[in-house]
Protein backbone atom coordinates (compact mmCIF):
# COMPACT_ATOMS: atom_id res chain seq x y z
CA UNK A 1 0.00 0.00 0.00
CA UNK A 2 1.16 3.51 -0.85
CA UNK A 3 0.81 6.23 1.85
CA UNK A 4 -2.67 7.74 1.34
CA UNK A 5 -1.56 11.38 1.48
CA UNK A 6 1.09 10.92 -1.22
CA UNK A 7 -1.30 8.76 -3.24
CA UNK A 8 -4.14 11.32 -3.21
CA UNK A 9 -1.84 14.31 -3.75
CA UNK A 10 -0.50 12.80 -7.00
CA UNK A 11 -4.00 12.35 -8.42
CA UNK A 12 -5.19 15.73 -7.11
CA UNK A 13 -2.22 17.47 -8.69
CA UNK A 14 -2.57 15.82 -12.11
CA UNK A 15 -6.34 16.22 -12.21
CA UNK A 16 -6.63 19.79 -11.00
CA UNK A 17 -3.45 21.58 -12.01
CA UNK A 18 -2.95 20.31 -15.56
CA UNK A 19 -4.52 22.43 -18.29
CA UNK A 20 -5.40 21.20 -21.76
CA UNK A 21 -7.80 18.31 -21.17
CA UNK A 22 -7.42 14.55 -20.92
CA UNK A 23 -4.28 13.69 -22.87
CA UNK A 24 -1.90 16.04 -20.99
CA UNK A 25 -3.34 14.78 -17.69
CA UNK A 26 -2.89 11.14 -18.67
CA UNK A 27 0.69 11.92 -19.76
CA UNK A 28 1.37 13.68 -16.44
CA UNK A 29 -0.10 10.82 -14.39
CA UNK A 30 1.87 8.25 -16.37
CA UNK A 31 5.07 10.23 -15.72
CA UNK A 32 4.45 10.64 -12.01
CA UNK A 33 2.92 7.27 -11.10
CA UNK A 34 4.95 4.98 -13.37
CA UNK A 35 8.18 6.78 -14.29
CA UNK A 36 8.84 8.82 -11.13
CA UNK A 37 7.13 6.98 -8.24
CA UNK A 38 7.33 3.44 -9.72
CA UNK A 39 4.01 2.56 -8.12
CA UNK A 40 3.14 0.51 -11.22
CA UNK A 41 5.23 -1.29 -13.88
CA UNK A 42 5.36 0.44 -17.33
CA UNK A 43 3.60 -2.51 -18.99
CA UNK A 44 0.43 -1.70 -16.99
CA UNK A 45 -0.01 1.55 -18.91
CA UNK A 46 -1.46 -0.11 -22.03
CA UNK A 47 -4.06 -1.97 -19.99
CA UNK A 48 -5.05 1.12 -17.99
CA UNK A 49 -5.21 3.30 -21.11
CA UNK A 50 -7.40 0.75 -22.91
CA UNK A 51 -9.73 0.54 -19.92
CA UNK A 52 -9.97 4.34 -19.87
CA UNK A 53 -10.92 4.30 -23.57
CA UNK A 54 -13.49 1.54 -23.02
CA UNK A 55 -15.13 3.24 -20.04
CA UNK A 56 -17.95 5.66 -20.90
CA UNK A 57 -17.57 9.27 -19.85
CA UNK A 58 -14.47 11.34 -19.30
CA UNK A 59 -11.37 9.33 -20.26
CA UNK A 60 -9.06 11.00 -17.77
CA UNK A 61 -11.34 10.25 -14.80
CA UNK A 62 -11.66 6.64 -15.94
CA UNK A 63 -7.87 6.48 -16.24
CA UNK A 64 -7.58 7.90 -12.71
CA UNK A 65 -10.08 5.34 -11.36
CA UNK A 66 -8.39 2.37 -13.03
CA UNK A 67 -4.84 3.48 -12.18
CA UNK A 68 -5.69 4.28 -8.57
CA UNK A 69 -7.61 1.01 -8.14
CA UNK A 70 -4.61 -0.88 -9.52
CA UNK A 71 -2.34 0.80 -6.95
CA UNK A 72 -4.56 1.06 -3.89
CA UNK A 73 -7.58 -1.20 -4.50
CA UNK A 74 -11.21 -0.30 -5.39
CA UNK A 75 -11.64 2.22 -2.57
CA UNK A 76 -8.52 4.01 -3.74
CA UNK A 77 -10.07 4.23 -7.21
CA UNK A 78 -13.28 5.77 -5.86
CA UNK A 79 -11.50 8.35 -3.69
CA UNK A 80 -8.88 9.26 -6.31
CA UNK A 81 -11.61 10.24 -8.82
CA UNK A 82 -12.98 12.74 -6.30
CA UNK A 83 -9.50 14.03 -5.45
CA UNK A 84 -8.70 14.47 -9.16
CA UNK A 85 -11.91 16.31 -10.01
CA UNK A 86 -13.58 18.06 -7.04
CA UNK A 87 -11.27 21.13 -6.70
CA UNK A 88 -11.33 21.75 -10.48
CA UNK A 89 -15.09 21.23 -10.51
CA UNK A 90 -15.44 23.82 -7.75
CA UNK A 91 -13.35 26.33 -9.75
CA UNK A 92 -15.49 25.70 -12.85
CA UNK A 93 -18.63 26.28 -10.75
CA UNK A 94 -17.25 29.59 -9.41
CA UNK A 95 -16.30 30.67 -12.95
CA UNK A 96 -19.86 29.91 -14.13
CA UNK A 97 -21.36 32.02 -11.34
CA UNK A 98 -18.93 34.86 -12.09
CA UNK A 99 -19.64 34.90 -15.84
CA UNK A 100 -23.39 34.60 -15.20
CA UNK A 101 -23.38 37.52 -12.74
CA UNK A 102 -21.30 39.71 -15.05
CA UNK A 103 -22.89 38.67 -18.34
CA UNK A 104 -24.63 42.07 -18.70
CA UNK A 105 -21.28 43.87 -18.38
CA UNK A 106 -20.28 45.07 -21.84
CA UNK A 107 -16.65 43.93 -21.59
CA UNK A 108 -17.41 40.53 -20.10
CA UNK A 109 -20.15 39.98 -22.71
CA UNK A 110 -17.69 40.88 -25.49
CA UNK A 111 -15.06 38.51 -24.05
CA UNK A 112 -17.56 35.64 -23.83
CA UNK A 113 -18.74 36.40 -27.37
CA UNK A 114 -15.13 36.06 -28.56
CA UNK A 115 -14.64 32.87 -26.57
CA UNK A 116 -17.85 31.43 -28.08
CA UNK A 117 -16.49 32.09 -31.57
CA UNK A 118 -13.32 30.23 -30.58
CA UNK A 119 -15.45 27.33 -29.28
CA UNK A 120 -16.73 26.77 -32.84
CA UNK A 121 -13.10 26.34 -33.94
CA UNK A 122 -12.50 24.10 -30.93
CA UNK A 123 -15.42 21.79 -31.76
CA UNK A 124 -14.36 21.53 -35.42
CA UNK A 125 -10.77 20.75 -34.47
CA UNK A 126 -11.91 18.19 -31.84
CA UNK A 127 -14.01 16.41 -34.47
CA UNK A 128 -10.98 16.32 -36.79
CA UNK A 129 -8.63 15.09 -34.04
CA UNK A 130 -11.08 12.27 -33.24
CA UNK A 131 -11.38 11.25 -36.88
CA UNK A 132 -7.75 11.74 -37.90
CA UNK A 133 -6.37 8.32 -36.77
CA UNK A 134 -9.10 6.57 -38.79
CA UNK A 135 -9.11 8.78 -41.89
CA UNK A 136 -7.68 6.00 -44.08
CA UNK A 137 -10.09 3.37 -42.79
CA UNK A 138 -13.15 3.19 -45.09
CA UNK A 139 -15.36 1.53 -42.47
CA UNK A 140 -14.69 4.27 -39.90
CA UNK A 141 -15.22 6.97 -42.55
CA UNK A 142 -18.56 5.36 -43.49
CA UNK A 143 -19.60 5.40 -39.83
CA UNK A 144 -18.49 9.04 -39.57
CA UNK A 145 -20.51 10.10 -42.64
CA UNK A 146 -23.57 8.13 -41.50
CA UNK A 147 -23.41 9.72 -38.03
CA UNK A 148 -22.91 13.19 -39.56
CA UNK A 149 -25.94 12.78 -41.85
CA UNK A 150 -28.07 11.28 -39.07
CA UNK A 151 -27.05 14.15 -36.77
CA UNK A 152 -27.80 16.85 -39.35
CA UNK A 153 -31.15 15.38 -40.34
CA UNK A 154 -32.11 14.41 -36.77
CA UNK A 155 -33.11 10.91 -37.93
CA UNK A 156 -31.99 9.34 -34.66
CA UNK A 157 -30.92 10.48 -31.19
CA UNK A 158 -27.18 10.82 -30.48
CA UNK A 159 -27.38 7.87 -28.06
CA UNK A 160 -28.96 5.64 -30.70
CA UNK A 161 -26.35 6.72 -33.26
CA UNK A 162 -23.43 6.05 -30.88
CA UNK A 163 -24.75 2.67 -29.70
CA UNK A 164 -25.47 1.64 -33.32
CA UNK A 165 -21.93 2.60 -34.28
CA UNK A 166 -20.46 0.55 -31.42
CA UNK A 167 -22.62 -2.45 -32.35
CA UNK A 168 -21.60 -2.22 -36.02
CA UNK A 169 -17.95 -1.95 -35.01
CA UNK A 170 -18.19 -5.02 -32.77
CA UNK A 171 -20.07 -6.99 -35.43
CA UNK A 172 -17.67 -6.16 -38.26
CA UNK A 173 -14.13 -6.00 -36.87
CA UNK A 174 -11.40 -5.39 -39.46
CA UNK A 175 -9.79 -8.52 -40.86
CA UNK A 176 -6.37 -9.22 -39.32
CA UNK B 1 -36.23 21.01 -13.76
CA UNK B 2 -35.99 18.42 -11.01
CA UNK B 3 -32.36 17.86 -9.93
CA UNK B 4 -32.71 14.07 -10.14
CA UNK B 5 -34.04 14.35 -13.69
CA UNK B 6 -31.20 16.70 -14.54
CA UNK B 7 -28.66 14.25 -13.08
CA UNK B 8 -30.16 11.36 -15.05
CA UNK B 9 -30.20 13.34 -18.31
CA UNK B 10 -26.58 14.43 -17.85
CA UNK B 11 -25.62 10.90 -16.77
CA UNK B 12 -27.24 9.53 -19.92
CA UNK B 13 -25.05 11.90 -21.93
CA UNK B 14 -21.83 11.06 -20.06
CA UNK B 15 -22.57 7.30 -20.06
CA UNK B 16 -22.96 7.29 -23.84
CA UNK B 17 -19.82 9.31 -24.58
CA UNK B 18 -16.25 8.12 -24.76
CA UNK B 19 -14.41 11.34 -24.01
CA UNK B 20 -15.55 14.43 -22.11
CA UNK B 21 -16.41 16.57 -25.13
CA UNK B 22 -18.38 13.90 -26.96
CA UNK B 23 -21.26 14.03 -24.46
CA UNK B 24 -22.06 17.37 -26.08
CA UNK B 25 -24.47 16.12 -28.86
CA UNK B 26 -26.60 14.19 -26.38
CA UNK B 27 -26.65 17.11 -23.92
CA UNK B 28 -27.71 19.49 -26.70
CA UNK B 29 -30.45 17.13 -27.89
CA UNK B 30 -31.95 16.72 -24.40
CA UNK B 31 -31.44 20.14 -22.83
CA UNK B 32 -31.50 22.56 -25.78
CA UNK B 33 -33.65 20.94 -28.49
CA UNK B 34 -36.17 18.92 -26.48
CA UNK B 35 -36.53 20.61 -23.09
CA UNK B 36 -35.38 24.17 -23.86
CA UNK B 37 -33.68 24.20 -20.45
CA UNK B 38 -30.66 26.10 -21.83
CA UNK B 39 -29.90 27.94 -25.06
CA UNK B 40 -27.18 27.21 -27.62
CA UNK B 41 -25.45 30.37 -26.38
CA UNK B 42 -25.40 29.03 -22.80
CA UNK B 43 -24.12 25.67 -24.07
CA UNK B 44 -21.27 27.41 -25.93
CA UNK B 45 -20.49 29.53 -22.87
CA UNK B 46 -20.42 26.37 -20.71
CA UNK B 47 -17.95 24.72 -23.10
CA UNK B 48 -15.81 27.87 -23.14
CA UNK B 49 -15.76 28.12 -19.32
CA UNK B 50 -14.88 24.45 -18.88
CA UNK B 51 -12.03 24.77 -21.40
CA UNK B 52 -10.66 27.89 -19.71
CA UNK B 53 -10.62 26.31 -16.27
CA UNK B 54 -8.66 23.38 -14.85
CA UNK B 55 -9.84 19.79 -14.93
CA UNK B 56 -11.35 17.54 -17.58
CA UNK B 57 -13.05 18.88 -20.71
CA UNK B 58 -16.32 17.20 -19.77
CA UNK B 59 -16.73 19.67 -16.89
CA UNK B 60 -19.12 21.76 -19.00
CA UNK B 61 -21.95 19.68 -17.49
CA UNK B 62 -21.22 21.44 -14.15
CA UNK B 63 -21.85 24.84 -15.81
CA UNK B 64 -25.04 23.56 -17.42
CA UNK B 65 -26.23 22.21 -14.08
CA UNK B 66 -25.64 25.65 -12.53
CA UNK B 67 -27.57 27.38 -15.35
CA UNK B 68 -30.54 25.03 -14.99
CA UNK B 69 -30.86 24.42 -11.25
CA UNK B 70 -28.29 26.54 -9.39
CA UNK B 71 -25.76 24.97 -6.97
CA UNK B 72 -27.76 21.73 -6.64
CA UNK B 73 -27.74 21.48 -10.43
CA UNK B 74 -23.98 22.08 -10.52
CA UNK B 75 -23.57 19.25 -7.98
CA UNK B 76 -25.78 17.03 -10.18
CA UNK B 77 -23.57 17.92 -13.16
CA UNK B 78 -20.41 17.09 -11.19
CA UNK B 79 -21.82 13.72 -10.10
CA UNK B 80 -22.92 12.95 -13.67
CA UNK B 81 -19.38 13.72 -14.81
CA UNK B 82 -17.62 11.44 -12.30
CA UNK B 83 -20.11 8.55 -11.98
CA UNK B 84 -19.11 6.71 -15.20
CA UNK B 85 -15.42 6.82 -14.19
CA UNK B 86 -16.09 4.37 -11.36
CA UNK B 87 -17.11 1.78 -13.96
CA UNK B 88 -13.40 1.63 -14.84
CA UNK B 89 -12.77 -0.08 -11.48
CA UNK B 90 -15.21 -2.84 -12.43
CA UNK B 91 -13.79 -2.99 -15.97
CA UNK B 92 -10.29 -3.37 -14.55
CA UNK B 93 -11.42 -6.62 -12.93
CA UNK B 94 -13.46 -7.86 -15.88
CA UNK B 95 -11.35 -6.92 -18.88
CA UNK B 96 -7.78 -7.66 -17.89
CA UNK B 97 -6.19 -9.20 -20.97
CA UNK B 98 -9.25 -8.71 -23.16
CA UNK B 99 -9.05 -5.05 -24.23
CA UNK B 100 -6.94 -5.91 -27.26
CA UNK B 101 -9.72 -8.08 -28.70
CA UNK B 102 -10.38 -6.98 -32.31
CA UNK B 103 -14.13 -6.59 -31.68
CA UNK B 104 -13.52 -4.30 -28.67
CA UNK B 105 -11.01 -2.22 -30.64
CA UNK B 106 -13.36 -2.01 -33.63
CA UNK B 107 -16.28 -0.93 -31.41
CA UNK B 108 -14.14 1.86 -29.91
CA UNK B 109 -13.02 2.99 -33.37
CA UNK B 110 -16.59 3.10 -34.66
CA UNK B 111 -17.77 4.99 -31.58
CA UNK B 112 -15.02 7.55 -32.02
CA UNK B 113 -15.82 8.04 -35.71
CA UNK B 114 -19.53 8.43 -34.94
CA UNK B 115 -18.73 10.90 -32.15
CA UNK B 116 -16.71 12.97 -34.64
CA UNK B 117 -19.65 13.00 -37.05
CA UNK B 118 -22.09 14.02 -34.33
CA UNK B 119 -19.79 16.78 -33.09
CA UNK B 120 -19.56 18.19 -36.59
CA UNK B 121 -23.35 17.98 -37.04
CA UNK B 122 -23.90 19.80 -33.75
CA UNK B 123 -21.36 22.53 -34.43
CA UNK B 124 -23.70 24.12 -37.00
CA UNK B 125 -26.38 25.48 -34.57
CA UNK B 126 -23.61 26.69 -32.26
CA UNK B 127 -21.91 28.45 -35.18
CA UNK B 128 -25.20 30.12 -36.11
CA UNK B 129 -25.38 31.59 -32.59
CA UNK B 130 -21.73 32.58 -32.31
CA UNK B 131 -20.88 33.71 -35.85
CA UNK B 132 -23.05 36.72 -36.57
CA UNK B 133 -20.63 38.81 -38.66
CA UNK B 134 -17.22 38.66 -40.34
CA UNK B 135 -15.32 39.33 -37.09
CA UNK B 136 -16.47 36.26 -35.07
CA UNK B 137 -16.07 34.24 -38.30
CA UNK B 138 -12.45 35.38 -38.43
CA UNK B 139 -11.99 34.51 -34.73
CA UNK B 140 -13.43 31.02 -35.36
CA UNK B 141 -11.13 30.46 -38.35
CA UNK B 142 -8.04 31.67 -36.45
CA UNK B 143 -8.99 29.51 -33.45
CA UNK B 144 -9.48 26.46 -35.66
CA UNK B 145 -6.03 27.02 -37.19
CA UNK B 146 -4.51 27.41 -33.71
CA UNK B 147 -6.20 24.28 -32.35
CA UNK B 148 -5.16 22.24 -35.37
CA UNK B 149 -1.55 23.29 -34.87
CA UNK B 150 -1.74 21.42 -31.51
CA UNK B 151 1.07 23.51 -30.10
CA UNK B 152 -1.10 25.91 -28.13
CA UNK B 153 -3.04 25.52 -24.91
CA UNK B 154 -6.82 25.74 -25.33
CA UNK B 155 -7.07 28.30 -22.54
CA UNK B 156 -4.76 30.75 -24.36
CA UNK B 157 -6.73 30.53 -27.61
CA UNK B 158 -10.03 31.17 -25.80
CA UNK B 159 -8.50 34.02 -23.80
CA UNK B 160 -6.94 35.60 -26.92
CA UNK B 161 -10.24 35.36 -28.77
CA UNK B 162 -12.03 36.96 -25.80
CA UNK B 163 -9.49 39.81 -25.60
CA UNK B 164 -9.69 40.47 -29.36
CA UNK B 165 -13.49 40.59 -29.10
CA UNK B 166 -13.21 43.08 -26.21
CA UNK B 167 -10.86 45.29 -28.26
CA UNK B 168 -13.19 45.07 -31.26
CA UNK B 169 -16.15 45.99 -29.04
CA UNK B 170 -14.18 48.93 -27.62
CA UNK B 171 -13.31 50.22 -31.11
CA UNK B 172 -16.92 50.05 -32.22
CA UNK B 173 -18.48 51.59 -29.12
Amino acid sequence: MVPWLEFLSEFARAGNLTLGGGQPMIAELERRVISVRHWLPPEDFGLLYSIARLTPGTNILAFVAATAARIQGPFGGVVAVVAASLPAGFVIWLMTIFFDAWSSNRWIAAAMFGAMAAVVGLILSSAWQLLRPFRKKPFAIAIFVAALLAGITNTASPVTILLSAAALGALFPPKQ
Amino acid sequence: MNVITLYLLLLKATLTSFSGGTSFPSVRQDLVVQRHAVTDAQLSTAVAISRMGPGPNGAFVICLGQYIAGPAGAAAGYLAMITPAWLAIILLRLLQGRTSHPRAQSAIQSLTAAAAGLMLANSWPIAQTAITSWFPALLSALSLAAFLSRNVETVWVLAASGILAMLYSGLHA
